[in-house]
């Protein structure tokens, strides 16, 4: 009889949903994914991907040994030993001027061992690091700003809301078990809006779908502002005990009619119109902002603008009612929550150089000087094709001297290494993961042993540590030890630290909610902003980030609405976002994934199709100044006119790198990226 | 079987087309990508306004009348009476996809590795355990459960196959869902509804991957043509090259099988399959045939017998088609392997009393055939037509009714039938929701449009 084990562990990757899973292991092998039904987020099951682990676990193409590129160019490889007397010699050359590194580490597995690499960096004597984020700044700050911290109600509180706006979020697709939620509130008679230039999955269930041109949220949500003051459909003891600056907003948008906001979303007033009178007669409301549409030069300001919706309403703090968008309970690890973590120390601390905008990386390194950079290591991202305007990352990358790439795949990232490590699959290190849509604080145990000679992260770092002769004595108390007992004892003091109850035994047992997690934020309406109040009004959105105090909408850098040359040329705006089939550019390399998305394409409105000779399955480049891809076409009669889609995920190797296309900005607070701003063309190849 | 045997509920409101259950099945049973046993199938793919979107999750319904079941030759698919499952034996399977052929559901699949069928299971090992079928158990959305036939809910939706085979499923419909009319008409007015064309998915069966029963069964009529035309007076049988033909197509007829080294087995259902019955009646024409055409004066009541036996065969290779067609009323082509002999043997003998009314059954036969396809036909499709008739029909009986010609006018008398035999193949069409998808699409759009 085989020895069967079914181990209770978490999904580690960027994803809302963070589910709980039963694994099952068969004589040390991986057999079987199920979901954890202790985790009332994601009771039910897993999702494809997650399901999928069982073959990316032993996937063929996994990085199983170091990789070593030769004078050729192609990769070798290595052992162990001679892959870390490489890059230990170079790093003790780059040593004089450890900022000469650049330590670059993204979103792909979260996990509190990943702390060990900053720890690693600080005994070398410091290195250089990125500010800012891609996925969320801009969304966070605004929520910061106006109630003051990122927390919302559970998951399972939607239930009992009778209106619920998906304001550009295909939950369907990106959290999917959202979904149960959406129809349990469907099923007692809930209205569903959807605000998505497409028709995606989650706008099959909404009452009302309105289609705005890419940008143009903030100024519909003004309109709806204006209408609720207008049609007084205010909650007046709500906002007077409990908003600040109700005045100055219901003045600054006197002239922010439905009409005015028709005409720049490029939608029906009627639209506007209704999505105002659904959120004033409506209670209890929740608003669920997507991250996709606050990847813009405006996007902050948008949100502040919707969370004033919810103020107006008095949708706060109550079962049912309330703003979603990212909720940080269970990120009790860092002294400093999201989303101030993402900005460079006003205080540097002398030892790393937090100079490097994650939303400009390609033209950050390149101008970097004093010293400039000459090394990267790359863990837990694959920013090449994933971060804004690849073509400067991949400048970038090449003009270093040295690089090296901690992988579990060949990203285009790793490509351009000159080493790559083996990084470990979820299952082969015990770990401790937060979430960001439920607040449990879940053990992700050692399951497996690694396959062929991986090792992981912390491993590495400590047996370079070694290698390059840093104390003994901060060794070991910085970065644990190989064995299982010394990887629990760095987890459980981590946890002892932020709440004596918090022990990994309980952990084990299944998910637990955070320390004071409880199922309506905001409950006791107090918030902690400034003045103790919801903020429409933020001194510090003009002190921080010199915006108007006010939420207000402008005009993004590249878009449909204006008349400048640049929309004459390329009339599209396109699109890049995520599908169910990946976590953005993981997961595409599975046979299993590969076989229900085998390609990447551009999904086109069918006039734009039209107009342009194009038919479904035909070629076509897309393209503007800055790059082009050459993808297949695919009709969308639900796609709004006048936008273009790809989703991302795809590598360059593949074809399909979307970010050959878009332009490195930032958001206008949050230091996030506005790469979803990007005009397009598109013609038969 | 118990009383209530299991049954796939599935609920359309709450599917999102995630493709968890895909993938589910494919872990469990270790199936490769191109042959997933489940699929999920969407309705309004591209997204046509007024029209709603939904997916079904679709593997096999281990059907209450499984065709599957009825019409294997090897008698590999049977019923599990502990689970209710209909279940494929590895052993037994001879990988002739004839279950494939007359399933409406997509749902056999053939296991290239092993050259054997394989279909959902039901989950059949993990139900003995008590557990609940993969799929079931993966779906984040709770919207393929197993239950039981008993409650609520049609059997039958858009895009679902309902051939009267009591499939064990039955759905929960969409609900709750009350498209904008204002949205809709600006999604109208934007030019979405321009019924652009429909993309045809690709058809199961086609003649590229069928060709070796295109020349097989090819064989057969002609050799059973040839004989039979012999006794009207026609062209003496040669032995040598009758039954190098006749060695051929059954050598070519192999092929077509997943696992050669058990053809014998197609023989085993000849109670209920076609298929069997079929394979019985071709090795026992060419048989009786052999024993007739030894001498160079064969007996003429072995000659018949040996002929009647040939049209046997022909008759059951006919009801294979049938049975995948499942015609609810008999069509011209529902004879075609029979006419086709019957007019190549007139030709043959050149007796315009037997060649003349045969040509005009298969003229039909090939108009209506041509009708049914409905696709306007390109240029090419327009010459194939013309030589079907004018070098396949026409040429023929004109030599025929004069007496002229006889080699041009058999030639051209079985390149014709070979055409059109190709046409036949090439038209087949295996139900399957993909394809009915599409039909019920186009047919709601046509509803809309007229509206």
């Amino acid at each position: 009889m085989p020895e069967v084990r079914t181990i209770t562990t978490a999904c580690p990757r960027n994803c809302y949903s963070t589910c709980s899973l039963w694994v099952t292991v068969e004589d040390g092998r991986l057999r079987r994914v199920e979901a954890h039904p202790a985790n009332r987020a994601a009771p039910d099951a897993a999702c494809l991907k997650g399901l999928s682990y069982v073959e990316r676990t032993y996937a063929k193409d996994r990085v199983l040994q170091p990789l070593r590129r030769t004078a050729s160019g192609a990769f070798e490889r290595v052992a162990w030993d001679d892959a870390l007397d490489l890059i230990a010699g170079k790093l003790r050359g780059f040593r004089a001027q450890p900022r000469s590194v650049l330590f670059y580490a993204a979103s792909g597995t979260k996990g509190l061992m990943n702390d060990v690499a900053a720890s690693f960096w600080r005994l070398y004597g410091g290195c250089t690091t990125t500010y800012g984020d891609l996925c969320w700044p801009a969304g966070l700050e605004a929520t910061r700003l106006t109630l003051g911290a990122n927390e919302h109600n559970a998951p399972w509180d939607l239930a009992n809301a009778r209106l619920v706006v998906f304001w550009g979020k295909n939950a369907a697709e990106t959290n999917v078990h959202q979904m149960a939620f959406v129809q349990q509130a469907l099923d007692r008679g809930a209205e569903v809006v959807v605000v998505d230039p497409r028709r995606t999955e989650t706008a099959e269930r909404a009452a009302l779908h309105v289609r705005p041109r890419p940008g143009s949220d903030g100024a519909i949500a003004l309109a709806v502002a204006h209408r609720l003051i207008e049609r007084g459909w205010v909650d007046g003891p709500f906002v007077r005990d409990h908003v600040l600056g109700f005045e100055a907003f219901r003045e600054s948008v006197r002239e922010r009619t439905p009409a005015w906001a028709a005409g720049i979303a490029g939608v029906p007033v009627a639209q506007v119109e209704r999505l105002a009178e659904l959120l004033g007669t409506t209670r209890p409301a929740t608003i669920n902002a997507g991250f996709g549409l606050q990847r813009y030069t405006n996007s902050g300001q948008a949100l502040r603008a919707m969370i004033a919706l919810l103020a107006l309403t008095g949708n706060v703090g109550k079962p049912g009612a309330g703003w979603i968008f990212a909720n940080l309970r269970s990120q009790v690890f860092h002294p400093v929550k999201d989303p101030i973590a993402f900005y460079p120390p006003e205080k540097p601390d002398g030892v790393f150089r937090v100079s490097i905008s994650t939303a400009l990386l390609g033209p950050h390194m390149l101008a970097t000087a004093d010293p400039p950079l000459r090394m990267a290591w790359v863990e837990r991202g694959n920013p090449i094709p994933q971060n804004p305007e690849t073509p400067a990352v991949l400048r970038a990358f090449r003009a270093l001297e040295f690089r090296v790439v901690v992988d579990e795949f060949l990203t285009d990232t790793a490509r351009e290494a000159d080493v790559v490590l083996p990084a470990k699959s979820i299952f082969e290190q015990t770990d401790v993961v937060g979430a960001y849509w439920h607040d449990y604080l879940q053990l992700k145990p050692k399951a497996i042993e690694p396959p062929g000679e991986v090792k992981p992260e912390s491993e590495v770092y400590r047996l370079l540590a070694e290698r390059l002769g840093f104390p003994a004595e901060a060794v070991a108390r910085e970065i644990p030890g190989p064995s299982e007992a010394e990887v629990e004892a760095f987890l459980a003091a981590r946890l002892r630290a932020v709440e004596p109850s918090l022990t990994l035994d309980r952990l084990r047992e299944g998910p637990v909610r955070a320390p004071g997690a409880t199922d309506v934020a905001f409950a006791d309406l107090r918030f902690p902003t400034p003045s103790g109040k919801i903020e429409l009004l933020s001194e510090e959105a003009t002190r921080r980030w010199g915006l108007d105090p006010l939420p207000s909408w402008r005009e993004p850098v590249e878009w449909t609405g204006g008349t400048s040359p640049e929309a004459q040329r390329h009339p599209l705006h396109l699109l890049t976002p995520n599908t169910k089939n990946r976590i953005h550019s993981q997961f595409g390399n599975l046979p299993s994934i590969r076989a229900l998305d085998p390609e990447p394409v551009v999904q086109l409105a069918a006039e734009d199709a039209r107009r342009r000779g194009l038919r479904p399955g035909d070629r076509a480049r897309v393209f503007n100044d800055r790059g082009e891809l050459t993808l297949r076409v695919r009709v969308d009669h639900g796609l709004r006119p006048g936008v273009a889609v790809v989703p991302n995920g795809w590598w360059l190797s593949e074809g399909g790198a979307v970010n050959l296309l878009s332009k490195a900005r930032e958001t206008d607070m949050g230091f996030g990226a506005a790469f979803h701003e990007n005009l397009v063309e598109v013609e038969k190849a | 079987v118990s009383a209530t045997p299991p049954a796939f509920v599935h609920d359309l409101a709450t599917c999102v087309g995630c493709h968890a259950c895909v993938v589910a099945c494919a872990l469990e049973n270790g199936t490769a990508p191109e042959g997933f046993w489940r699929q999920v199938v969407t309705f309004n793919e591209d997204r046509r306004p007024a029209l709603p979107v939904f997916h079904l999750s679709i593997a096999c319904n281990h059907c209450l009348d499984a065709p599957c079941e009825r019409h294997c030759p090897a008698l590999a698919i049977a019923r599990d009476v502990r689970t209710g499952a209909v279940l494929i034996d590895a052993g037994r399977c001879i990988g002739c996809r004839c279950c494939a052929w007359v399933c409406p559901y997509d749902a056999p699949r053939l296991d290239d590795a092993r050259g054997v069928m394989g279909k959902c299971t039901l989950c059949h090992h993990r139900l003995l355990e008590g557990g609940t079928p993969a799929c079931a158990t993966a779906c984040p959305t709770g919207a393929l459960k197993l239950g039981t036939l008993d409650g609520d809910g049609p059997r039958v939706v858009a895009g679902f196959p309902d051939v009267g085979i009591r499939p064990a499923i039955r759905f929960l419909p969409l609900r709750g869902r009350r498209p904008d009319p204002a949205a809709e008409e600006k999604a109208a007015a934007a030019g979405a509804v321009a019924p652009g064309p429909w993309p045809a998915p690709p058809g199961k069966v086609s003649l590229r991957s069928e060709w070796t029963l295109l020349v097989f069964t090819s064989l057969v009529i002609l050799l059973v043509a040839w004989l039979s035309a012999s006794l009207l007076g026609g062209p003496r049988v040669l032995p040598a090259p009758f039954f190098a033909l006749g060695a051929g197509g059954l050598a070519l007829s192999l092929l077509h099988l997943g696992r050669r080294e058990r053809a014998w087995r197609a023989a085993l259902n000849w109670r209920r399959s076609w298929l069997s019955r079929e394979v019985i009646a071709v090795p026992l024409f060419l048989i009786v045939a052999a024993v007739a055409v030894q001498d160079a004066r064969p007996d003429p009541l072995l000659a018949s017998l040996a002929g009647a036996a040939g049209f046997v065969a022909l008759f059951c290779m006919d009801r294979v088609y049938g049975a995948m067609a499942r015609e609810r009323r008999p069509k011209l082509d529902g004879a075609a392997a029979v006419t086709s002999a019957l007019f190549l043997a007139g030709v043959l003998a050149m007796q315009p009393w037997l060649a003349l009314p045969a040509g005009v059954v298969r003229l039909a036969a090939f108009v209506e055939r041509i009708r049914r396809c409905g696709k306007s036909p390109g240029p090419g499709a327009w010459a194939l037509a013309v030589a079907r008739v004018a070098i396949g029909l026409a040429l023929p009986l004109a030599a025929v009714l004069t007496a002229t010609a006889p080699v041009v006018a058999v030639v051209a008398a079985v390149a014709g039938e070979v055409l059109d035999r190709a046409h036949f193949y090439d038209s087949l069409e295996v139900t399957t929701p993909r394809g009915r998808m599409a039909a019920d699409l186009a047919a709601r759009r046509a509803e809309g449009a007229h509206a």
